[in-house]
């Protein structure tokens, strides 16, 4: 069963973690394409000023000051969207945060303070938009997850364990919904490394201030892929044909690229600055120097992929998929049924 | 760098959820092959009762009751281990359990309980586990995972999700060690639908008593696959040839995957003529007295004992690798014959 979607302009879209990086840019590109909007994000005055920004530009927009990690505050965010607008059209549970160091060095209440916001706020969100949707004609539920949904590295590991999680939760939700033949789809993202604020709001227990591994993707490529899913059921989408590199060859040769990651990965993930003592993060705060930014500017360092040719082709894949497979099928028949110049063709190849 | 693990016969090892099913195999066959035991449960009394009878068999062993969903139990199974025997050689993170419904359906705090044992279990166990082990000579830490840490299932959407979490978190510590090149060896066991009490400990709310999907394996394999992996370093191992095919059609094709599962494991996780029982006990909260030191549940299918596709990946790589050859010569041989041509015109 195919879900219908709204097109944006019709859609009521719930954004966490809306003030930063991916979730800023989807809320501006959702508000420019003439989405009513329900932000949510711990800063309320930064909240206040993009609220105020939008609506100069006509767009309907509600903030809820909500951290994802209570309960009770995402009860909040279904509230108040429900309040407002009736209905709820598309929910992102896009809040995330990490932490840069060895499992060794890192304290379990930071790691849980990260489960807390990306796994526990992710399963908050969804079942919050479940029980608004279901009942209401439906809609769509779209999970960020990570390219780290499908392949740990070093030096991330809770985080890492945080997007597997979000991925097991999701796909288990799809099938149950799917079963129930609820109106809903429901996506998993999985970002390659993007330029947003991710590395300064993420706690850091390393020597050097951490760095993400290139090729780095613009955070309007995500945003770009969450409104689609907003508007065509997808299952899961890979932003950034790294991504899509990682799992396929996690799954392929996972003790090789163990090797890889290891003589890649330590490096990668730190830049050549030294921590500061003072430093601060968002972790268990938001921090108000960084907010409304989204990007940290990585071009100056690396080369910032603006699209993915990847992801263009991946999202609209499921239209021609079945030609492909087909015409595939075909051609491979019709080489069987000439064995014998198969076989010469074979040896002249060799 | 290669790491060193000792013989099993003079190991120590600390091993959790040691009152039952794999647990308890796994417990019972590393102490005929003559291991020291560190055991821990949450049941002191069904402890003392798999104490009791590990001495009458001549077997140095100690208990320690323990919530492994709580960091200070966790660190001190660790110090009773050095106290009493000086060092750890192998530590398993076994400890588990599970809720069954839908994710609609299953309060938030019992996706917390399971959380907190299946993952957080698994963290408090190996960092402890390094902390120990590394300025000792090392020796093997080996997580439980499960077919789940692979591929998600429905209405176990919480299970699956703490053990793509072991996953991911063992993934990482592997590669952390391997990069300090600390003498550990870091093992994540994927076993397929085992006959334990798992579904009996589950917290349940389906309309019918849990089962699990068949084919279901011996828990005996499960525990022949840790202490291979205790005596022997190994990345990751699937038990049972299903883990490793429902790992391998949940990376190559999800989609059919998610409809097939949709056609049979909502009804295969059911059994049909059990209904749920209202005064239903579980284990997700305390420990159940009445079902603790079995094996087994002997669910109402059978048991396979043993597991080619096990068997086979537990061999070296030489041999390993004539497998595969001997397969392939086979597979060509038979390609070549005129006879077996004439099978695509057929």
């Amino acid at each position: 069963m195919s879900v219908q979607l709204r097109k944006i302009d019709e859609q009521v879209m719930v954004i966490t973690g809306a003030t930063s990086g991916i979730g800023l840019t989807t809320a501006r590109m959702a508000a420019e394409q003439g989405a009513k909007l329900v932000l949510a994000a711990r800063n309320a005055e930064a909240l206040d000023q993009l609220a105020s920004e939008l609506r100069r530009k006509g767009t309907q927009v509600a903030t809820v000051t909500a951290d994802v990690g209570k309960q009770e505050d995402v009860a909040r965010i279904g509230s108040t969207a429900m309040e407002r607008f009736g209905r709820i059209d598309t929910w992102v549970n896009n809040a995330g945060i990490s932490i840069f160091g060895r499992n060794e060095d890192v304290p379990l209440e930071d790691m849980q303070r990260l489960f807390q916001t990306n796994y526990w706020g992710v399963v908050h969100g969804s079942l919050e938009a479940v029980k608004h949707m279901k009942t209401r004609g439906g809609g769509a539920i779209i999970n960020l997850g990570s390219e780290l949904s499908e392949r740990a590295v070093p030096l991330q590991g809770l985080y890492s364990a945080s997007k597997h999680a979000v991925k097991a939760f999701t796909d288990a939700l799809r099938m149950e919904l799917e079963k129930e033949g609820a109106p809903m789809a429901v996506t998993l993202i999985k970002p390659a490394a993007i330029d947003t604020m991710f590395a300064v709001h993420a706690k850091n227990y390393m020597e050097k201030e951490p760095a993400l591994p290139p090729p780095i993707y613009a955070p309007e490529v995500v945003a770009k892929s969450i409104l689609y899913a907003a508007q065509n059921q997808k299952r899961d989408v890979f932003v950034g044909g790294a991504s899509k590199a990682i799992s396929a060859n996690a799954f392929a040769m996972p003790r090789v690229l163990d090797k890889v990651v290891n003589a890649a990965m330590f490096k990668q993930q730190q830049s050549d600055q030294p921590s500061s003592p003072n430093r601060r993060d968002a972790l268990y705060e938001p921090d108000p120097r960084n907010e409304l930014r989204q990007r940290q500017g990585m071009d100056d360092k690396h080369h910032v992929a603006e699209s993915s040719a990847y992801t263009a082709v991946s999202l609209r894949a499921n239209k021609f998929m079945p030609a492909l497979i087909g015409a595939g099928a075909l051609f491979a028949a019709w080489k069987l049924t000439r064995r014998s110049s198969l076989r010469s063709g074979l040896r002249s190849a060799f | 760098m290669a790491v060193k693990l000792k013989k099993l016969n003079e190991q120590v090892m600390v091993l959790t959820g040691a009152t039952s099913g794999i647990g308890l195999v796994t417990a019972r066959q590393a102490a005929e092959a003559g291991v020291k035991l560190v055991l821990t449960a949450r049941d002191a009394d069904a402890l003392d009762t798999l104490a009791h009878e590990m001495r009458q068999r001549g077997v140095d062993a100690i208990t320690v009751a323990a919530d492994v969903g709580n960091p200070a139990d966790v660190e001190r199974v660790g110090q009773a281990a050095i106290e009493r025997f000086g060092r750890i050689d192998t530590w398993v993170n076994n400890a588990g359990i599970g809720v069954y419904g839908s994710l609609e359906q299953t309060a938030i705090e019992d996706m917390q309980r399971v959380m907190q044992t299946n993952f957080w279990g698994v963290v408090h166990g190996s960092l402890t586990a390094v902390k120990l082990m590394k300025p000792r000579g090392g020796g093997a830490i080996i997580n439980v995972g499960s077919e789940a840490s692979d591929r998600s299932v429905p209405l176990m959407g919480t299970y699956a999700a703490s053990k793509h979490a072991v996953r991911a978190f063992t993934e990482s510590l592997r590669m952390e060690l391997e990069k300090d090149d600390a003498p550990i060896s870091l093992t994540l066991v994927k076993p397929a639908a085992i006959d334990t009490p798992f579904t009996a400990h589950a917290k349940n709310y389906m309309e019918h008593e849990p089962d699990l999907p068949p084919p279901i394996y011996a828990p005996e394999l499960v525990a022949k696959t840790i202490l291979h992996a205790a005596a022997t370093p190994e990345r990751d191992l699937f038990v049972g040839g299903r883990a490793k095919l429902m790992s391998v059609l949940g990376n190559v094709l999800p989609r059919p995957l998610d409809g097939l599962m949709r056609a049979m494991v909502f009804r295969q996780e059911q059994q049909p003529d059990q209904p749920n029982n209202p005064d239903r006990r579980d284990a997700l909260y305390a420990p159940d007295p009445a079902r603790e030191l079995r094996q087994r549940n002997n669910l109402p299918h059978k048991t396979t004992e043993h597991s080619v596709y096990q068997a086979y990946q537990l061999r070296s790589t030489p041999v390993k690798a004539v497998i595969v050859g001997g397969a392939l010569l086979a597979a060509w041989g038979i390609m070549r014959r005129p006879a077996a041509r004439n099978v695509w015109h057929a």
